[in-house]
């Protein structure tokens, strides 16, 4: 198969240029114009003419590429553990609720005063200790739902009930968080609903270094289940006959997803739309069901969209900025809605 | 060699009692063997076949693997020894052949799934043995159903399993593709000592080519033995009357239910087999005596031509259609 490993590595290599590409891009856009040459000169370390450019670029720019690029990675690779567990190609984190787990998780933590209220800045105003312990709860939160969601999986094989179910649970959950909500104060309020649009500019700092090391290790992790999620595709009977323990790999594959979701939705809000599109379009870009070829592709092609989304939301020529939320919806529901009306392509993914 | 001692199975139901399906039976599966289970649909065949690869708890008794209970076997290395081909056909369609074929070398590759030279190598072999190395580059949604078989079948051989536990491997599959298929698993019994469990409903091909044969009936009871002494002891015969249906323990195959008697017609000639056969499906009597309606078949070279001969009046027909067409007018 000389001719399809060729392929395979061209495709690779275009996917990381891309990434790159818009990295830079990412970095470019912004309301404030800074030409290339001193973006260049400020990422290779250089004095730049303006000390306020250097500021723009390596503590606000920089930061929030970073965090779409790991985000986009992170909420992609979940959705594909997802769809190839449940054997479901609607199955992702905000479908099935796994986001209101991590969203009831943080809220938990509001509501017993671990943090003042949640917005976009909560992280930069707050120590790295709530960081962590934001991790933790929206982790804990998002890992409620999923095993619930494995419980239910187990009594009811149809793909739609358990579509239903998830959205069901996601739903409680969500009625839970507005509980907290209603006895919020005002401005905790405002700075939840403006959490709730997603936002990629909050992690910075110390933040950023534990964002990074959590979704790199849970991105590696989900590597080194590619061979269990291979296994996974002929079934869990199959998988069993072929000698793998089903309940450790769920367990694994239960971590590794809740502690990408949750770590990119306690940091950035619940993203919706990128993991359950981007493991189809890997799919049909690489014309495989391989994990060690998806998975790597999946993040890729997740940063690719998250980073294209952070782009758009700063509208040409215009100061204000979007929602990142507002944008993923935007691109991810067509795309969604094509995967659907193909349904053959749906269907065939798992069958 | 896989064992089953006063093995009871079934469902366990919270409600009410557990739903029992076969109880208290013994079996032995043997390496180099090929065994058919037969029954009819619902008599537990595929319950059977979970309970016996370890899938699903036995209600009593136990399913023993080398003199070990299954369930203590520790999911790798199992694999190592059971194979098992189910008839639940779930895949991606995106995989390669050769990608769901590398999946049976699962056991005994590393952490990340990468094939050394020696699974290549067991890969090869498969795709050999099932008959498939042209398609090995083919995604599996292109396949049809006897192609499908024959990649699942080429998985679990590279799985290297002395013991193959199979749930009707041969449903969807058409005659030819099914005595091959049989053939194949008779090879790997013979040549590679392989024990082969499958469930069919293919009553002829079973006694034509299997080593022995399990029997279940409806009211969960299972008999055991080489397929010409059930013939023998009736047991064959029991399980396949139903409603004028039934099993010929003379010719060893089905019979079925009588047409009503038309007529009795002569029929002379050199090769009358299907000309016999088509008449009789359709209710003829045939007699060599002289009647007042004969039949010649005559052959020219590789031509069939039937003659006709009623009341005196000779007809010539080229075909047993017109033949039976021309008696049934009468």
């Amino acid at each position: 198969m000389p001719n399809l490993r060729f392929s395979g590595r061209i495709a690779f290599l275009s996917l990381s240029l891309l990434t790159g590409l818009l990295w830079i891009l990412d970095i470019m856009t912004g309301s404030v114009h800074i030409p290339l040459k001193e973006i260049f000169r400020i990422l290779s370390g250089s004095e730049s003419e303006s000390v306020a450019w250097q500021y723009i670029i390596l503590k606000i720019r920089v930061p929030k590429a970073l965090t779409a690029l790991l985000a986009g990675a992170a909420l992609a690779v979940s959705g594909l553990q997802m769809q190839t567990l449940f054997r479901n190609p609607l199955a992702s984190p905000s479908e099935l609720g796994i986001t209101s787990g991590a969203t009831l998780g943080i809220g938990a933590l509001v509501l017993t005063g671990g943090l003042g209220a949640i917005g976009p800045d909560t992280f930069r105003q707050l120590g790295i200790g709530s960081s962590w312990l934001a991790i933790v709860m929206a982790t804990l939160g998002s890992g409620l739902v999923f095993s619930l969601l494995l419980l239910i999986a187990r009594k009811v094989t149809d793909n739609v009930i358990l579509l239903i179910a998830g959205v069901m649970i996601g739903t409680l959950t969500l009625s839970l968080t507005s509980i907290w909500q209603y006895q919020s104060q005002p401005e905790q309020l405002q700075a939840f609903i403006i959490w709730t649009f997603g936002s990629l500019g909050g992690v910075t700092g110390p933040q950023l270094g534990i964002f990074t090391l959590v979704l790199v290790a849970g991105l590696l992790g989900a590597f080194a289940l590619s061979k269990t999620l291979n296994t996974l595709l002929l079934g869990e009977h199959y998988a069993r006959s072929m000698g793998l323990s089903i309940r450790r790999s769920r367990f694994l594959i239960l971590l590794s997803t809740c502690l990408l979701t949750g770590t990119v939705t306690a940091f950035c809000g619940p993203i919706g739309f990128i993991g359950i599109a981007v493991p189809h379009l890997a799919r049909s870009l690489m014309g495989t069901s391989n994990h060690l070829k998806l998975v790597p592709a999946c993040a890729l092609t997740g940063a690719i969209l998250l980073l294209l989304c952070d782009i758009l939301t700063q509208l040409p020529g215009s100061q204000s900025a979007l929602p990142v939320n507002v944008v993923t919806a935007l691109i991810g529901a067509p795309v969604v809605l094509w995967i659907i009306i193909k349904m053959n392509n749906l269907g065939s993914s798992f069958s | 060699m896989l064992t089953a001692r006063h093995l009871t199975t079934g469902y366990l139901r919270k409600s009410q009692d557990a739903q029992r399906i076969l109880e208290d039976i013994d079996l032995e599966l043997i390496p180099g063997q090929l065994t058919a289970l037969l029954g009819p649909n619902g008599s537990g065949k595929s319950t059977l076949i979970r309970t016996l690869a370890g899938l699903q708890p036995p209600l009593a008794g136990e399913v023993l693997l080398q003199n070990k209970p299954i369930a203590s076997w520790p999911a790798a290395s199992l694999a190592s020894q059971l194979g098992l081909i189910l008839s639940e056909r779930k895949t991606a369609a995106n995989l390669s052949v050769m990608e769901v074929v590398a999946l049976g070398r699962t056991p005994y590759t590393g952490w990340l799934g990468n094939l050394q030279a020696r699974d290549r190598q067991r890969i090869e072999e498969a795709l050999e043995q099932a008959g498939i190395t042209p398609l090995r580059d083919r995604k599996v949604g292109q396949l049809s159903d006897g192609e499908m078989q024959k990649v699942m079948l080429a998985r679990v051989l590279a799985q290297e399993t002395p013991l193959i536990l199979m749930d009707e491997p041969m449903a969807h599959l058409d005659l030819l593709n099914r005595i091959e298929l049989l053939n194949l698993l008779r090879q790997l019994t013979r040549e590679w000592k392989k024990g082969i469990l499958f469930s069919s409903h293919d009553l002829d091909l079973a006694l034509q080519l299997t080593d022995s044969i399990w029997l279940l009936d409806k009211e969960g009871t299972l008999l055991a033995g080489i397929p010409e002494d059930l013939v023998l002891s009736g047991a064959i015969e029991k399980s396949y009357t139903r409603d004028g249906l039934g099993f010929d323990n003379r010719t060893g195959s089905l019979l079925l239910p009588s047409p009503a008697p038309k007529g009795t017609v002569s029929l002379t000639g050199t090769d009358t087999f299907w000309t016999r056969k088509a008449l009789e499906r359709h209710g003829f009597q045939i007699t060599a005596t002289q009647t007042d309606c004969r039949i010649e078949v005559m052959v020219t070279g590789s031509r069939f031509s039937w003659r006709l001969i009623r009341n005196d009046r000779v007809q010539q027909l080229s075909s047993i259609a017109a033949l039976l067409r021309e008696l049934s007018r009468s």
